[in-house]
């Protein structure tokens, strides 16, 4: 294939491919009390880096979302979007090699590990919602700055992990893909509207818990979705760079 | 799928060309970051609110703001409370709730979201999408990536308003009295449509001479007061450093 013709292939594939991360995140929407949005941008992100590799996941992921933050109205979040779910769709796309298992047995797990997520969303959210209402167990200032490096140090670790197991074809370096895919997006919008100055940690860490749901349930739709699509459309892996 | 948020107008804001409003959006927003005197952080929140409801009224002012008030009601709810050193505000029966660090922080903060968040807006209520992409080519946007984003610009409502279709026929399978659309099958067969365009795409772009012929380089004219426009756009976030 001439150069010019794969990179009309490579623009388009990242075109639509973005479209599509926008429109999941536009069309189902929960506004959340804290000012974000909870969507299905997950399991876009989690197709397109399975299914075209990391550099395509990465800018459709990225942008994709941060062209639905700006279109939808929250044009704060762009910036925050646009790193933290490319660098998601880049941990998933380099761990999981082209056209890995995507049997019965991936799907059970996949689906198990989202159950396990969706379940410590939940017992998180019940702590972090007694624990602030109670004076003895109050976050307190300094802890602010614990949190922070914890959040940075796993985000770290979640990279060295996945260059780690970098295309490793199994069904356990697909779960672990998707657990730091997870950890990415929770720590990483805790710790970046941080950063930015948009908020505080006491407050971003109200986010967590639906961050982590989000990202779990999007991430077992992702690969569900991945599997029906491949099933659809047998040409699929030709469209990969 | 509407997805421009541009609002006709003929305000001095929306007459300021767009590449000056583009640095003044990027400059007005790092500034936030290093003020710290109550003036200044007052300015930062207010100077887009007023800019906004003079370009654009009251109401898509309140509907843009709107948005943030549940953010700012949690804030204003939990960070003073949080934040208990200092000067002691409000205490009930010897328990600091709120302190004047904590009040000061808090106001800080969503100044600076409501400040960033604005400017923002602001852009977008006032240029159209492919005018922000010609200003972004004219700060050395390279032509594929704007290529790009143009082509993610018309795709978004076609591929929104499909789904939207996609929807409806599936739910026309559901048995009868009950009601949404099965999510997965819906969802599958937009993939599905989308990534059956990508060919067709590309090869339209060969078409039009994609690689082939290079691209003009277009060249956006300078509108009159161009000068006082970039002046306007550098003093005003600048002049915020002097505020004490």
């Amino acid at each position: 294939m001439a150069e010019s013709n794969r990179t009309a292939m490579r623009i388009s594939l990242i075109a639509i491919m973005t479209a599509i991360v926008a429109v999941f995140t536009l069309v189902i929407r929960i506004p959340s009390p804290i000012g974000g949005y909870i969507s299905l941008c997950d399991a876009a992100v989690v197709f397109a880096s399975y299914a075209f590799g990391p550099v395509t996941g990465f800018i459709a992921g990225g942008l994709g979302t941060a062209f639905a933050d700006l279109i939808g109205g929250y044009p704060q979040w762009a910036a925050i979007s646009f790193i933290v779910h490319g660098f998601e769709a880049f941990i998933i796309g380099l761990m999981v090699r082209n056209g890995s298992s995507t049997g019965t047995i991936k799907s059970v797990v996949s689906i198990l590990t989202g159950v396990v997520m969706a379940i410590l969303a939940i017992v998180l959210s019940l702590y972090l919602f007694s624990s602030l209402f109670t004076a003895e167990t109050f976050l307190k200032e300094g802890s602010e700055h614990a949190a922070f490096s914890i959040a940075l140090s796993l985000i770290v670790l979640s990279f060295v992990i996945s260059f780690l197991l970098k295309g490793d074809d199994s069904m356990i370096s697909s779960v672990v893909a998707i657990v730091l895919a997870v950890v990415i997006v929770s720590l990483g919008y805790l710790s970046l509207t941080t950063l930015f100055g948009l908020t505080i940690i006491s407050e971003a860490i109200l986010e967590v818990p639906g961050n982590i749901a989000q990202s779990s349930v999007g991430a077992v739709i992702g690969l569900v979705l991945y599997s029906a699509v491949r099933k659809g459309f047998r040409n699929l892996d030709t469209l990969r760079w | 799928m509407n997805i421009s948020s541009y609002i006709y107008g003929t305000s001095f804001y929306h007459k300021l060309d767009v590449r000056p409003k583009l640095f003044f959006t990027l400059l007005f927003s790092v500034i936030s970051f290093v003020l710290s005197s109550h003036i200044s952080i007052a300015v930062i929140f207010i100077l887009p609110l007023i800019i906004m409801m003079l370009s654009v009224g009251k109401g898509e002012t309140w509907r843009c703001y709107s948005r943030l008030l549940p953010l700012f009601v949690i804030m204003i709810l939990f960070i003073p409370f949080q934040n208990r050193d200092g000067h002691s505000l409000l205490v009930v029966r010897g328990f600091t709730l709120a302190t004047e660090e904590g009040f000061w922080n808090v106001l800080r903060i969503i100044s600076r979201l409501g400040g960033i968040s604005g400017v923002l807006m602001l852009l977008l209520l006032t240029e159209r999408n492919e005018s922000i992409i010609r200003g972004l080519r004219a700060f050395h946007l390279p032509y594929n990536a704007s290529l790009a984003c143009s082509m993610i610009l018309r795709y978004i409502p076609y591929l929104g308003h499909l789904f939207s279709e996609i929807r409806d026929a599936m739910s026309l399978r559901l048995e009868e009295g009950k009601r949404g659309y099965p999510m997965l099958p819906s969802i599958t067969a937009l993939v599905i449509s989308a990534i059956r365009m990508i060919p067709d795409t590309a090869s339209a772009l060969e078409e039009r001479g994609f690689g082939r012929i290079k691209p003009p380089k277009e060249r956006i004219p300078h509108p009159s007061g161009y000068l006082i426009q970039w002046l306007f756009s550098v003093i005003i976030p600048l002049s915020l450093l002097l505020v004490r």
